[in-house]
């Protein structure tokens, strides 16, 4: 068992020595390399006055990797941050985080120079000496609850809020998907998602662990369907996690009329409901693939449950979120604190060590989400409590129903439409704001009510603001914003009044 | 030319696309949005943009789209 990613980095390195680890369009590391990098810039790390906290500011490289990893051997807690995200938001991370400096590379200098903090180059950390004996001395501190990262995702009152995981989270669950999937050193995983989204925990980890090659596609290649195929041949990528719309491309081009990856072997994907329609045209194109839909939220590391696909579906069904992983249990809990039977609909609950520590420096959201496990009255047990709806099928497998409250996925991403609201109302003469969220047409509709903004102005202002798969994808003016019964904004009516529009 | 500026002025309003150098490089347009961008052409100049079409040398500016879209209409 391992205690800390550094003793699963430590142990593949050793194995597997003169592997590539990490690949992207112009750049390879071996295991032995990107140790001694990471070495590197982690006794730079403990040099520097031991920053605690650190916010990385690189875009999607091995750089970005290499960050990371020195952070988890200096025994420091990183978060990675999206380089194109509004200036805004970056502060209000600093900010939760009351982060110790910035690690960037040359390309993003400028851009880190103003906030005001201690910056470190990704270039000189790793031409730093290692230092053998500050590196032990650390390591011999450390235990596998302590964290390793921060992930900050939306929050209802416009301050993200900073999902903290550990070491133990970490490799527990990068050993549940190592087993459940089969992955090992003649994996090449094909990533997707960027790291500053839950779902790259599964792919880096799971890297780490196993001793297999990590190849980053560039965000490019996902506009360009034959291209992409052919990045997958080129580089013969036989592993895959992404968003199904990232699957979609693939489908809806029906690329594979004219070019299929030839390596594919297992196809895994969560972050948004899966249509099935993309599913049967993959499927149907690549019948020996492995497929699962995962499902789970970033406050538990990444998923918590997973289903292998084993029999049809029509297009119009909706596949189910299946079992949990080996070192995770659900509860499916009801209303009134009782658990679930078979059939009755309940709130999702996730139990085990995938379990996050809590959100970053916000005691009363914490509170909310990581809860005493209601059937356990006999000593504390904290569980997470999704606010996703799921119950049992016929078939003992978890389904999806929906949310709890406001919070939706689009894209892939988790977005709390107050956030988005609370954005807009900032916007001097705004007199109301409201946004609803089509689930048909997969769009975020902002409602708002001005004497003198325009859709434009309001649109322009979004898009300042707001990270860019927040932009409401349709802004409307209203006269009058309509209230329910109860003197609230009418959001079934906004709804409605939406799916028209759209 | 126009016709198509108002196609993607649809499916994303607001965004200058008409003088932009690289339209992808410049993130006007990721690959969520080639789909509804590809349909609505499609349905705008009634043709067919097949998958092969879907190159970044057509999707570079809106002048080589432009080209893209009367090359295929005619052939």
């Amino acid at each position: 068992m391992f205690k800390c990613i550094k003793d699963v980095l430590e142990n593949t390195t050793k194995k597997y020595a003169d592997k590539i680890a990490f690949l992207e369009t112009n750049r390879e590391v071996t295991y032995k390399e990107f140790y001694q990098l990471v070495n590197n810039g982690a006794s730079f790390l403990i040099q520097e006055k031991s920053p605690k906290k650190i916010v990385i500011f690189i875009d999607k490289s091995i750089y970005a990797l290499e960050a990371m990893f020195m952070c988890a051997l200096a025994g420091v807690l990183y978060t990675v941050v999206d380089v194109t995200s509004p200036k805004e938001r970056i502060r209000l991370i600093l900010e939760t985080l009351d982060a110790d400096g910035i690690i960037t590379n040359e390309k993003n200098l400028e851009q880190c120079s103003t906030y005001n903090l201690p910056i470190y180059k990704i270039e000189e950390m790793e031409q730093t000496e290692q230092n053998d004996f500050s590196l032990k001395e650390v390591a011999d501190k450390m235990i596998d609850t302590d964290p390793l990262y921060v992930l900050f995702t939306s929050g209802s009152t416009g301050v993200p809020k900073g999902s903290v995981i550990s070491h133990r989270s970490v490799i527990s669950y990068a050993n549940d998907i190592v087993n459940t999937f089969h992955i090992d050193e003649t994996t090449i995983f094909g990533s997707q998602t960027p790291f500053y989204f839950s779902m790259s925990i599964l792919d880096v980890f799971a890297t780490i662990l196993s001793g297999a090659t990590f190849c980053i596609i560039p965000k490019m290649y996902f506009s360009f369907p034959i291209k992409l195929v052919e990045f997958l041949n080129t580089y013969k990528i036989n592993t895959i996690y992404w968003v199904p719309s990232a699957l979609g491309i693939l489908s809806n081009f029906d690329v594979f009329d004219k070019m299929k990856p030839e390596y594919l072997k297992t196809v895994l994907f969560a972050g948004e409901v899966m249509p099935v329609k993309y599913l049967n045209y993959w499927r149907g194109h690549l019948p020996t693939v492995l497929y699962a839909n995962l499902f789970g939220p970033t406050e538990i590391t990444d998923t918590a449950t997973y289903y292998i696909v084993n029999r049809e579906f029509l297009d119009s069904d909706s596949l189910p979120i299946g079992i949990s992983f080996a070192n995770c249990n659900i509860l499916v809990i009801k209303e009134d604190g009782t658990e679930a039977s078979c059939g009755e609909v309940g709130e999702l609950c996730v139990r085990g060590s995938f379990v996050g520590l809590g959100y970053y420096n916000n005691e009363e959201k914490t509170k909310e989400c990581f809860v005493q496990n209601p059937l356990n009255k006999n000593y504390p047990e904290i569980i997470y409590k999704t606010g996703d709806l799921v119950k049992l099928n016929e078939y003992k497998e978890l389904v999806y129903l929906g949310r709890k409250d406001f919070q939706i996925k689009h894209m892939g991403y988790r977005i709390e439409l107050g956030e988005i609201e609370s954005n807009i109302f900032s916007l001097e003469g705004i007199l109301s704001c409201a946004t609803v969220y089509d689930n048909d047409s997969d769009k975020i509709i902002l409602f708002y009510q001005s004497k003198s903004l325009t859709e434009e102005e309001v649109l322009g202002y979004a898009r300042e603001k707001l990270l860019n798969y927040m932009v409401p994808n349709e802004v409307i003016r209203l006269e009058f914003m309509p209230i329910n019964a109860n003197g609230k904004i009418d959001r079934v009516k906004l709804r409605e009044m939406g799916g028209k529009n759209g | 030319m126009d016709k198509l500026l108002e196609v993607l002025e649809t499916v994303k309003p607001g965004v200058d696309f008409k003088n932009s150098k690289d339209m992808i490089s410049e993130g006007l347009i990721d690959s969520f949005d080639m789909i509804s961008i590809i349909a609505n052409i499609n349905e705008a100049f009634d043709i067919d943009f097949s998958v092969a079409d879907i190159t970044p040398e057509n999707f570079q500016t809106v002048q080589s789209l432009y080209e893209a879209i009367e090359r295929i209409k005619n052939s």
